[in-house]
């Protein structure tokens, strides 16, 4: 071995020296101190943990942590919640509750939830009091039941305000009166009965506000979310999964203490949030308002089959009556975190095409018209293994293709590349296709890559 | 004064005190290197296996997912800082159960969000604290969903391979002064020598040419010292041989002094009466002078070749010309002493280009000393030849010869043998002198008891064109 001379070297120099230096690099080996706030911390938390437990973390939301600090009390200084799997029993999640007295850690109080996993942990102040509560899911596991409690921390002891069955829920300020509310949604399997529960502040105390029942039919609840469904007003919006893949949005306002939905479906109209894959509400152009998602086909693909048309993700917004506003449409392909925004001058004269290739298919973005069904490629977005991109690149230079790359780090490269020559359209639709065209900074504009959650 | 000693303690400590830095700087380079990549080795191979074993068997899993398997199937005696982060470098997981949110951007995540294992060794941007981090990439669907960092401190590393350049910069420093104890006693080994001989010359320049140094060892002093000890030997033959002269050149002087002097009272006493007697006396005293006037000669000849001003006329000559004229001086005196007097003279001539005069002086010379050691009815002969380019002039005799102890001597300055004979001592030494100007060789050979040859050797001159003697 080729280290054996520094071996040799060392133990004669131990040796010859006569000194204690049999401490081995690995012996040596240890975290580093400079976090000794979170190391300390731990050591703490790992000496109340009951023998053989492990800590776990919250599976939502994604801001979560095994350990955290929190002033739970209002005392100034706060307290360290952690959470833990028992390792006797799978059914069992811990909360372990320490305070800081004279430097060394005190446990303060405990609580043994039945659950398999920890679906939810919040720190939020329910009861309007500044100080926070602690809000725990407890679940089952996949699609299995969940129940939410909220505690508060009082006199040294917790304090179970609320115990309830939820399927999805989401906290936020609903009234617009920067008080958070609750709301769960929960769904009954077996009654196919479904409805909405708004907890607030009533009284000092926390309390249910507001229900209103909902669709027990569905599939099952997905997600919800508290936000701005208007400029002046707050809205919450559930994803609800209806048959096999399809799904459908609902928002559902507060009013005068009484919950409404203004999409709901007419009896003989569609629904407006009818989709056929889920695509859940979010603030896609980043103007604080949510849109609720819908997945519209690109025209002249009536042909291929469900699962093999490229869907186009349309947002829009509530208009404050009973309809909804267009805001935007999206390409987004999961498979290789593309999104890629459908530029306004496109208009509807667009479709999408996924090429044949089998690993990573070409995306053809193509002018179409419905009417003569001519089509014209806008712009193609290639996935290139990154190996293989300084080759690619170098073909590209030669035919002088004007390209964009979007992506350049990670294991695939991807790279717009705009069409080369004139297509072979009548003059008045050439010139709708020359103005559909886009420069390099456009296409940089349009692209970002998809957020997909942690 | 810069001694030896010094220097060489000085050169000694200087080439010591390198040698041990050399050293030293390996050693530490040596001691860090193994310290630091046995830990990063062993980390490397924990984070990677521990990715390899995620991204293999974990693949359902987001990140968020994967970070709570690692946070729920840590040891509790792991020793490392695990943290989990996203692809922007955020912390959403460390293994004390924290999302800290901190931003980590240290080369080893960048690292490994392009695929590779990332390793850092340096200070924790937060904290200042040294650490070693080892990040591996974290795999979602095909791409780098996020990177799975170890950390460990390494202080500890740091203080255990400082401590251990401790102990041997102590032990380097020992070695030095071990060195320069080593190197006084060896500066004392070759000065003390030295010392001994600086002492000796002190006492030979004095005239104590008897002083001996001491050899100590048999080395180049040691040698030196031998060669100095010869060399006061030489000088005190010397210094005894130029007494002898001094003594013998006073007696030598005094002789036809004296019997300058005794007929000079007697003319003086006896005044002019008697014209014979009055002749007699002017004789000797004629005599005696052209002898004194002869040793005077050769004084001042020997004072010449010494000082290097002796300066030949050197023409083109015919050496049987010499020995004619020699042959012909010493006729008379060969009927007299009853001394066969032979010449073998060639019958070409024997051209060289040399000074008649000296080169007579030099025969003169070598007859005058072969008839006052050749006794009656010996035989002297003289003998020419050429051969090869040079002349080979041999005067040989049927005397007394020569010891071979003097021999190497006989042609030295003043030496006179041990002969009771009179003269100077220089005449050989002058003869010598005068054929090596001609760059030629004069050489000895006897035989005591049956005679002396000694032999001139000189270079012929070359020959000229014929066309000038018709």
């Amino acid at each position: 071995m080729k280290k054996a001379w520094l071996y040799a070297a060392t133990i004669t120099y131990t040796l010859l020296s006569g000194c204690g230096l049999t401490d081995t690099p690995n012996e040596l080996m240890r975290a580093p101190s400079a976090d000794g706030d979170q190391q300390s911390i731990n050591q703490a938390v790992m000496q109340f943990l009951p023998p053989g437990s492990q800590l776990t973390v919250p599976l939502h939301p994604d801001e979560s942590s095994a350990v955290s600090l929190q002033d739970l009390n209002g005392d100034g200084s706060p307290e360290v919640t952690a959470f833990y799997k028992s390792e006797k029993t799978d059914y069992e999640i811990g909360v372990l509750i320490l305070s800081q007295k004279q430097g060394s850690w005190s446990k303060v109080a405990t609580y043994t939830g039945i659950g398999s996993e920890l679906d939810y942990v919040q720190f939020l102040d329910m009861t309007g009091d500044h100080i926070p509560e602690m809000l725990i899911g407890f679940g089952g596991g996949d699609d299995l039941n969940k129940e939410l409690s909220v505690f508060s921390l009082a006199e040294g002891n917790l304090k179970e305000l609320l115990k309830q069955t939820y399927s999805v829920l989401a906290v936020g300020d609903l009234t617009g009166d920067d008080q958070a509310e609750l709301a769960l949604v929960i769904h009954d399997h077996n009654n196919l009965t479904s409805q909405a529960q708004i907890y607030g502040v009533s009284h000092d105390k926390l309390d249910k506000i507001a229900e209103l029942a909902l669709d027990g039919g569905v599939n099952g609840y997905e997600q919800a979310l508290i936000g701005k469904a208007s400029e002046k007003q707050n809205g919450l919006f559930v994803e609800a999964g209806l048959g096999a893949h399809s799904a459908s949005t609902d928002l559902l306002l507060l009013e005068n203490g009484q919950l409404r939905n203004p999409l709901a479906k007419v009896e003989g109209q569609m629904d407006l949030t009818f989709k056929p894959y889920p695509l859940y509400s979010e603030d896609i152009n980043g103007d604080g308002i949510i849109e609720i998602g819908v997945s519209t086909q690109p025209k002249g693909t009536d042909d291929l089959p469900m699962v093999a048309i490229p869907w186009i993700s349309s947002y829009y917004r509530w208009d404050g009556a009973f309809g909804l506003t267009h805001v935007e449409d999206h390409y987004q392909n999961y498979g290789n975190a593309i999104d890629f925004r459908i530029p306004k001058k496109w208009g509807d004269r667009y479709t999408i095409e996924i090429g044949q290739e089998s690993d990573s298919p070409i995306i053809h973005l193509l002018y179409f018209d419905e009417e003569t069904k001519a089509k014209a490629e806008l712009l193609a977005l290639h996935t290139i293994p990154q190996k293989s991109w300084s080759q690619v690149e170098d073909q590209l230079k030669q035919k002088h293709a004007p390209y964009v790359l979007l992506k350049e780090e990670g294991k695939q490269v991807l790279v717009a590349i705009s069409p080369q020559g004139t297509p072979d359209l009548d003059s008045a639709s050439l010139q709708k296709y020359k103005a559909m065209l886009l420069t390099q900074d456009e296409i940089r504009q349009l692209y970002r890559p998809l957020r997909i959650p942690l | 004064m810069k001694g030896i000693r010094t220097r060489l303690i000085v050169y000694f400590g200087l080439i010591l005190l390198l040698i041990v830095l050399v050293l030293e700087g390996l050693f530490y380079w040596a001691v860090h290197t193994y310290y630091f990549g046995t830990a990063t080795e062993a980390l490397v191979t924990r984070s990677t296996t521990y990715t390899n074993f995620i991204n293999k068997y974990a693949t359902g899993y987001r990140l968020k997912d994967k970070a709570r398997y690692i946070l729920e199937n840590a040891s509790n005696e792991e020793y490392a800082k695990i943290e989990v982060l996203d692809v922007s470098g955020k912390v959403i997981l460390n293994s004390y159960g924290f999302q800290t949110g901190e931003i980590i951007d240290t080369p080893d995540v960048s690292d490994a969000l392009r695929g590779l294992t990332g390793i850092h060794v340096g200070k924790s941007p937060q904290t200042r604290e040294r650490v070693i981090a080892v990040s591996t990439p974290l795999t979602f669907q095909g791409e780098y969903a996020g990177v799975l960092r170890y950390t460990i401190s390494a202080e500890p590393l740091y203080h255990a391979v400082n401590q251990i350049a401790l102990y041997g910069a102590g032990v380097g420093a020992g070695v030095v002064f071990f060195a320069f104890a080593l190197s006084l006693i060896i500066a004392k080994r070759i000065v003390d020598p030295i010392e001994d001989l600086t002492k000796a010359a002190i006492q030979m320049a004095k005239g104590n040419y008897s002083a001996r140094a001491a050899k100590r060892y048999d080395d180049e002093v040691g040698t030196l010292a031998e060669t100095f000890n010869y060399m006061a030997a030489e000088i005190g033959k010397n210094e005894k041989l130029k007494n002898d002269f001094i003594s013998s050149v006073s007696h030598e002087l005094r002789t036809p002094l004296t019997s300058i002097k005794g007929w000079g009272e007697t003319l003086i006493s006896g005044g002019l009466e008697e014209p014979e007697e009055t002749m007699l006396g002017l004789e000797v005293i004629s005599k005696e002078t052209d002898r004194l006037i002869g040793i005077v000669e050769e004084l001042l000849d020997f004072s010449k070749f010494q000082s290097g001003e002796m300066k030949l006329s050197l023409e083109r000559m015919d050496l049987r010309e010499v020995l004619d004229d020699v042959h012909l001086q010493f006729a008379i005196r060969s009927q007299e002493k009853q001394v066969a007097l032979q010449l073998e003279i060639p019958p070409a001539p024997l051209a060289i280009m040399g000074d008649f005069n000296r080169l007579k002086q030099v025969f003169v010379n070598l007859l005058d000393n072969a008839f006052k050691f050749t006794p009656r009815d010996g035989i002297i002969t003289v003998t020419a030849t050429e051969t090869g380019g040079r002349l080979m002039i041999s005067v040989g005799d049927t005397g007394e010869g020569i010891d071979a102890d003097d021999l190497p001597h006989i042609t030295g300055k003043f030496y006179k043998g041990r002969s009771k004979q009179s003269g100077s001592g220089l005449g050989l030494a002058i003869c010598k002198e005068i054929v090596e100007l001609h760059r030629g060789r004069l050489y000895v050979n006897s035989t005591l008891g049956e005679g002396t040859t000694i032999t001139v050797e000189l270079p012929a001159a070359k020959t000229i064109n014929i066309a000038t003697k018709g």
